[in-house]
């Protein structure tokens, strides 16, 4: 196929997945790089008409931008462009060895997919080599839309994905229909999460259909050390039926909540004195005289009242320890009969922002 | 209003249709399209006058440098019959000058802490390419989702190198050149110190400087200087007035409004080497402790002694206590207010709470 003249080939072209050609090129009216994919010869023009719809539909900055679509003579779509990314795919930097960036990359992940599946879009492809790390240290999700029919790379089978990758419901036999959901991303983002911290996937995950529960696929019991939430949750990713996995939204709430462990700050203020709590463990004790008391502590995520003596109320509401504090309070010291000899301290947490 | 350029209907270079105008500043007209080739909308702009046409693709091409969410991003650039346009990516809300005009005019130092750490990362995407923006100022800082304040986007890169000119001017102390231009109006206030004397010193320091008067007007309600030419002399003796009394009374907000205050000062301080780069801004942004949960507006509804009321909101009526309003000391009924809204019994409560417009 030959470029539109504001597109310039810069270098020879590589394979873009196994339905297109991907070249590096100059936008000669921007003056950056661009990636153009061109539709190979004889693949189904539904491919890349999916993956153009797909790109246009998504909004986030864990997926690629797309740019421009270019035609033929007969005004039929045959390539895209879109944003180059330089740099490495994740698959480049395997294993990861340390758990805080293991924890932000999987944050990113899920965040791409949950925004991917907010539009409806089913991946169908989410592995560590469509994916990399841009130049500000953001992670873009990529190469949309693709099923692999070519046959050539033996590690796609069919229309259905990557070995490893694959969730057991779309291992049926070649004559039945499979049908792609939500959950099908969010299998191989387990997958994508296991070969992070292995660097290789276990055969169990290759094998068709997938071998689980397997030891070897149990984010309990691999060497980089997991909080235990976040183990549980990968875990279900992993289930072998679909509707036991968690939405890609409720997967990136439970890792954000654990991005902020320990970095919380309780500011309370009684009269004119400000006290703080944010250490891990820490606790202090509310109390005014005969009135009532009440001891907070800090478990990393939340703020807890427990050991409530008299009378104390949290925004107007009676206490059933242990109680976890809300985002902002005032604690009520003391019955309301008691009027102006109530103590009230405020309370009010803060914490940094997890900006990727 | 509507522009000149275009009407609804319009088709820009074979791919474009014009459904809405949207606004104008001094350099150029900005429109809502429809992108009939990815069936998507997006933001048309093209400079007003035509001659500009080298600076125009100029700042076009910075700004495609810049690849970054605190950025707008740059899709397209056409050019169709004598006329030229950038294509930039639609951003759903209002930009900030807008928002502090007509829904909130001082932000509690939460929010303001929140502007100036998403302002710093778009800034340091585009130091990093090289790339200064020149005119950072509310009307070029697009905030996503309007009133749901959920996002900020830097844009307009580069466009200042068209308007420098016409800030030279206003430098001048001209004020006919002043008046008519409603570009070096709008810029001056966020001026450094050096670039007063010569715009050719607009460094990458000096978009640190504007970020530091715009989190310093957010934060007070008011441009650290003033406006008009008037604000040049006071500039460049770049002294940045104290945190006026009422947002450092209240002990619920002070410790807080002081921090971020610090990173304002840090960020105008008269010589541009001594001020931190965006990524050091960044660094310390990332320590500036705040609340994501939503915002949301409300009405006072009930304030019967002089302590506390109820607003009512969508999520229902909301206890509100005067301690948590930011750079106030009284609340009254019928007042609209700005806050966040935590469980609390028999109504939610506000903190923090500021006036809305
Ligand atoms: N990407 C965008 N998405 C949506 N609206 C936008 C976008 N970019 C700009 N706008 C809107 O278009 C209006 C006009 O923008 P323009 O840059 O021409 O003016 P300005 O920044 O207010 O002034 P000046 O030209 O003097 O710098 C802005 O106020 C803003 O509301
Ligand atoms: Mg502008």
């Amino acid at each position: 196929m030959k470029l539109p003249a504001r597109y310039e080939a810069v270098g020879s072209p590589f394979s873009g997945g196994g339905m297109s050609t991907a070249f590096k090129c100059k936008d000669k009216h921007l003056d950056r790089h661009v990636l153009v994919k061109v539709l190979q010869e004889g693949i189904d023009q539904k491919r890349i008409l999916d993956e153009v719809k797909a790109l246009s539909a998504i909004r986030s900055k864990h997926v690629v931008q797309i740019y421009d679509v270019l035609k033929d003579r007969s005004g039929a779509v045959t390539a895209l462009v879109e944003e180059f990314l330089p740099g490495q795919d994740l698959d480049d930097v395997l294993p990861i060895t340390d758990t805080s960036t293991f924890l932000r990359h999987i944050y990113a992940i899920a965040c791409g997919l949950a925004d991917i599946h907010a539009v409806g879009v089913v991946h169908r492809d989410i592995k560590p080599n469509n994916m990399k790390i841009d130049a500000e240290g953001c992670l873009r999700i990529f190469d949309f839309g693709l099923s692999r029919t070519d046959g050539v790379n033996s590690e796609t089978i069919g229309t259905i994905g990557t070995l490893g990758y694959i969730a057991p419901e779309l291992c049926a036999p070649a004559n039945q229909k499979v049908s792609f959901t939500l959950a099908v991303d969010v299998f191989a983002f387990g997958a994508t999460a296991l070969k992070l911290v292995r660097g290789r996937l276990p055969s169990d995950l290759r094998a068709i259909p997938p071998n689980l529960p397997a030891t070897d696929a149990d984010f309990t019991k691999q060497t980089l050390a997991l909080p235990p939430a976040i183990a549980a949750t990968l875990n279900q990713c992993l289930s072998k039926k679909p509707m036991t996995r968690p939405s890609m939204e409720t997967v990136r709430n439970i890792i954000g909540r654990h991005l902020l462990h320990g970095r919380h700050k309780a500011t309370m203020i009684a009269g004119d004195k400000i006290h703080y709590l944010e250490k891990i463990g820490q606790s202090v004790k509310l109390s005014a005289g005969s009135l009532g008391s009440v001891d907070v502590s800090y478990d990393g995520y939340d703020f807890i009242a427990t050991n409530v003596t008299g009378d104390v109320y949290i925004n107007n509401m009676g206490i059933i320890p242990p109680q976890k504090l809300p985002g902002a309070s005032v604690i009520t010291l003391g019955a309301p009969s008691l009027g102006f000899q109530r103590q009230y301290i405020t309370f009010d947490v803060t914490h940094p922002e997890v900006i990727l | 209003m509507s522009g000149v350029l275009h009407t609804a209907g319009d088709i820009v270079g074979d791919r474009y249709e014009v459904t809405t105008y949207i606004g104008q500043g001094g350099m150029q007209e900005v429109y809502r399209v429809h992108d009939r080739l990815l069936e998507r909308d997006a933001v048309l702009k093209s400079p007003k006058n035509p001659s500009a046409k080298k600076r125009f693709n100029r700042s076009a091409t910075l700004s495609a440098r810049v690849n970054h969410d605190n950025v707008a991003k740059t899709l397209d650039y056409v050019e169709d019959g004598d006329r030229f346009y950038l294509i930039e990516e639609l951003i759903e809300g209002c930009d900030l000058g807008y928002f502090l005009k007509n829904y909130v005019s001082i932000l509690d130092p939460f929010a303001a802490g929140r502007v100036m750490h998403h302002l710093a990362k778009g800034l340091a995407a585009s130091h990093r390419v090289n790339v200064v923006h020149r005119d950072l100022k509310p009307t070029n800082v697009m905030v996503v989702g309007g009133q749901n304040f959920t996002g900020f986007k830097i844009t307009d890169f580069g466009i200042a190198k068209m308007a420098q000119e016409e800030i030279g001017e206003a430098v001048a102390g001209d004020e006919e050149g002043l008046t008519s231009s409603q570009t070096a109006l709008g810029a001056l206030p966020y001026m450094a110190p050096e670039t007063i004397d010569d715009m050719q010193n607009a460094g990458k320091p000096a978009d640190v400087w504007a970020i530091g008067a715009l989190t310093f007007e957010v934060l007070t309600g008011n441009r650290p200087f003033g406006f008009g030419y008037r604000a040049v002399p006071l500039i460049q003796a770049a002294k940045v007035p104290p945190l006026p009394s009422p947002l450092t009374s209240n002990t619920q907000f002070a410790p807080f409004a002081r921090a971020v205050f610090d990173l304002i000062t840090a960020c105008m301080q008269k010589n541009p080497a001594a001020r931190p780069t965006a990524d050091q801004l960044v660094t310390t942004c990332e320590g500036l402790y705040y609340s994501t949960v939503p915002r949301e507006f409300g009405t006072i509804r009930r304030f019967d002694n002089s302590n506390w009321g109820f607003a009512g909101a969508p999520s229902g009526a909301v206890f509100c206590h005067v301690k948590s309003v930011f750079a106030a000391s009284s609340l009254a009924v019928g007042e609209r207010i700005w806050m966040t809204t935590y469980p609390g019994s028999p109504s939610r409560r506000a903190f923090p709470i500021v006036k809305a417009v």
